[in-house]
């Protein structure tokens, strides 16, 4: 990826005027790559990568084994992975999941990743990922999202002003999680971190036990 | 899933943790670009197909392959065949998507440049991000394809440079803005009850002085038989008819995504304006009497002894003079603009324009009260009282022609104001040597009015502009006294386009940029630029700076691209970006700039 990108992240003050949802627009201001990151060198060490203190945690925090996952709301085959993933991080309960919301593949994913990093200061990050990951499909409008994470009993107009609140802290956990993709050489989504190994690929259940095991046993 | 598919998938082992580089662990997974592979060919027929070699396992979808005019953003028309339908998986829904091949083409009538966005996935494994190349369809050259969304593809076929400027704006410019913080204040009445005060804050700037003589022009014409209750009820219909061209404003901008203000700069509008003017001044003098059947006369005029026409009339010019006559940007207008662009909230924020305009008028209603009762009532000064407020009128219709002709007609035409009025003083009627103190001040203030006429003639016919300084130019070439001013104004560049702009800030090379949208027909950008920009410590400040200026004088397409991308309303409006071309949060001027408002704001940008 370049270093030089053109963010425009004004709303289209014409093209804009009839979109409820660009009220939110604004918040796509980030992305896709290292554009004006400010990570320094300590981000992308590998303490960064499993305990930056910002990033969602779920399974068994106290777990003896990390899988970090880098996902997308856009990623069909991420979506795919939601359920066998926590299905054995529920039969196993011994692993720590850390969740990297790496928004890449299209202006919405942006929009999803800063609502569901924004549930995180109402301890409800999981239900949002749920919700997110619950559209089927690539290219969600953001009307589906919202949809999505208005069904899943969430206060939009909270959501939205915690997302604002709280944007400066969301992009540059965002900058930062997309600076150690980069770092990782990663080159879309799904990719999970299971120990020390990478997968890029998305697992099933038995696949994901299976590399939980070698994970395991390489250790 | 078996094991030794498995060990496939895993790519690798980091013990030296996931400090190597991608290629070691992701060996199976290609690049998008090889995965991928495009190229083109000119048809017999001139259409331009495009055809992508889909690595095996890999595929791309037909609903991402875009083309867009990158300098419109427009969409460009690309023909795709069906793709087959993902249908192995649920979670596909309805996807098309190619495998091994793709072609999608451009017709005949593509522009010269095109921005060709697509997007696939390896099947089972990861989707890339969206790659965006540039299509030279002249010589059909491709650009190194840009990785990510939301992006322009670069197209500078001829330099070939693939370093693209970027830039950020502040947060604020976002998010509803300041519409929305007073609404998680205090609800809609809380942002109705601010925009208020705000009108009452701006009444006295240059955007609402020029409606002062314009109000009281309408109020003389009423002659003798206005009263103060006669002044209240015309001067309170003036307001309100301003304030509801205000809240039209926020209904436009919902409708149309456009400053109704702006749009109405038109050379026709404002010349539709300024022979409104000189109509009205005629009536004034009397003149209709004698030229145009009443009938006529008082339907353009409004002079008839019935009340409805004047109120009517009245509150035509109010409309009109927050249209047109005084269009200014100011932080609450824009703000609520752009609220209504981003939520399109149109009720709320037409409530608060209409609110903000009732603000700026209530100095207006009781100006035109107290002014009502204090206006001679009957006699021989009714005449003189018309007279002067004919002059009024014609010299709001020379100020406003100012803006669509060019500075020395302007300068022209007032010079032939000023003798005309001179006239009327009375500077042509021989004074008596018996005469009183009276007549010959009168002579005397005629006199220096021909004087000021004649300077302004010659300031105009030897081509000068400024009414203010109507023989400067004589100075400013040959050092001397003008020397100064020369030497420490601020240059600008000039941007009319996106594109210039880009150029502009990627050319930054770590330095602040300051950008500036400004119009000839702004009031307050010419006070800016004479009391702001002029002052040593602002020229210093700005030494830093890349300085552009994005003139809005005349509104085309180019220009109104540059107001959407960085949301600007109108002018006069600044934007500080820093040395990483983010806009400095906090820093951007809109409406009224003082010395110390712009030097906080550059002091922001260069951190």
């Amino acid at each position: 990826m370049q270093n030089h990108r053109i963010h425009r992240t004004a709303t289209p003050f014409a093209t804009a005027a009839w979109d409820r949802r660009s009220i939110l627009m604004g918040l796509t201001a980030l992305i896709g790559a290292g554009i004006a990151t400010r990570v320094g060198a300590d981000d992308l060490s590998a303490e960064m990568i499993l305990n930056d203190p910002d990033a969602p945690i779920g399974g068994n925090p106290n777990g003896d084994l990390n899988i970090v996952s880098f996902f997308d709301y856009n990623c069909p085959f991420c979506k795919r992975t939601v359920d066998p993933l926590s299905a054995v991080l529920a039969s196993d309960g011994n692993i720590r999941h850390i969740y990297k919301d790496w928004p890449i593949l299209a202006q919405s994913s942006v929009y999803g990743a800063k609502l569901a990093l924004a549930a995180k200061y109402q301890n409800r990050y999981e239900d949002a990922y749920r919700a997110l990951m619950g559209i089927e499909g690539s290219r969600i409008p953001e009307d589906r999202m919202r949809q999505a994470l208005q069904a899943a009993g969430f206060d939009m107009a909270q959501l939205e002003a915690d997302a604002n609140e709280y944007d400066a802290d969301i992009t540059t956990l965002l900058q930062r999680n997309n600076a150690q993709a980069e770092g990782l050489g990663l080159r879309g989504t799904p990719v999970f971190l299971v120990g020390q190994f990478l997968v890029a690929s998305a697992l099933d259940e038995a696949g994901f036990r299976q590399v939980v095991k070698d994970a395991r046993d390489a250790a | 899933m078996p094991r030794q598919i498995f060990l496939r998938l895993i790519t690798s082992l980091f013990v030296a943790l996931w400090s190597l580089s991608a290629a070691a662990q992701q060996q199976d997974l290609l690049q998008a670009e090889e995965a991928f592979r495009l190229t083109v060919e000119r048809e017999t027929n001139d259409t331009i197909e495009m055809r992508w070699q889909i690595e095996d396992g890999y595929y791309l979808y037909r609903d991402h392959l875009e083309a867009k005019n990158p300098a419109t953003g427009e969409k460009v028309a690309l023909h795709t065949d069906p793709g087959i339908v993902e249908a192995e998986d649920a979670n596909f829904g309805p996807s098309e998507v190619y495998y091994l091949e793709a072609v999608a083409r451009l017709g005949a009538d593509a522009p010269g440049e095109v921005a060709i966005t697509y997007q696939g996935c390896k099947k089972d494994s990861i989707c890339y991000p969206p790659m965006t190349v540039a299509l030279d369809t002249g010589s059909l050259q491709l650009s190194e394809p840009v990785v990510g969304f939301g992006i322009a593809a670069p197209l500078s076929p001829s330099a070939g440079n693939t370093e693209i400027g970027g830039f950020t704006l502040a947060d604020e410019t976002q998010n509803g803005g300041m519409i929305g913080s007073l609404l998680a204040i205090g609800g809609a009445g809380w942002v109705i009850a601010s925009f208020l005060v705000f009108g009452l804050l701006l009444a006295f700037t240059p955007c609402v002085l020029p409606m002062y003589p314009i109000l009281s022009a309408t109020l003389a014409r009423e002659g003798e038989a206005l009263t103060a209750r006669r002044g209240f009820v015309l001067s309170t219909s003036y307001v309100l008819a301003m304030a509801a061209a205000f809240g039209l404003l926020g209904i436009v901008a919902a409708w149309s995504g456009q400053n109704l203000q702006m749009v109405l700069q038109s050379p026709y509008a404002i010349g539709a304006v300024s022979v409104l003017f000189v109509v009205l001044a005629a009536s004034m003098f009397g003149l209709f009497e004698l030229q145009l059947p009443s009938a006529w006369v008082n339907r353009m005029a409004g002079v008839t002894a019935g009340s409805r026409g004047s109120v009517s009339g009245a509150a035509g010019m109010g409309f009109l003079s927050a249209l047109i006559v005084g269009p200014c940007v100011t932080a609450p207008l824009a703000a609520a603009l752009l609220y209504i662009a981003q939520t399109s909230d149109a009720y709320l924020g037409a409530a608060a324009l209409f609110a903000l305009g009732l603000g700026q008028g209530i100095p207006l209603i009781a100006f035109g009260t107290i002014g009502s009762r204090a206006l001679p009532r009957a006699g021989a000064w009714m005449v003189q009282v018309k007279y002067v407020f004919g002059f009024v009128f014609l010299g709001a219709a020379i100020w406003m022609t100012g803006r669509i002709v060019p500075p020395q007609a302007t300068l022209a035409l007032w010079a032939l104001l000023l003798l005309t009025a001179a006239v009327f003083i009375g500077v042509a009627d021989r004074l008596t040597a018996e005469a009183a103190a009276g007549p010959r001040f009168r002579k005397a203030a005629g006199l220096a009015l021909s004087l000021a006429g004649v300077i302004f003639a010659i300031g105009a016919a030897s081509g000068g502009g400024d009414p203010l300084r109507p023989l400067g130019h004589f100075g400013a070439g040959s050092g001397g006294s003008q020397q100064h001013v020369a030497e420490t104004s601020t240059t600008f560049i000039e941007a009319g386009s996106m594109p210039d702009l880009m150029q502009v800030i990627s050319s930054a090379d770590g330095r602040p940029t300051f950008v500036y949208f400004t119009a000839d027909w702004c009031v307050i950008c010419k006070t800016i630029e004479r009391d702001v920009l002029q002052n040593a410590e602002i020229i210093a400040g700005l030494d830093g700076f890349q300085r552009v200026r994005v003139d809005l004088t005349a509104l085309d397409q180019t220009n109104q691209e540059m107001m959407r991308d960085l949301a600007v309303v109108g002018p006069p409006t600044m934007i500080f970006f820093d040395g990483d071309s983010k806009e400095a949060s906090g820093s951007r001027l809109i409406g009224d700039a003082t010395i110390a408002t712009l030097k906080a704001s550059l002091e922001l940008a260069r951190r």
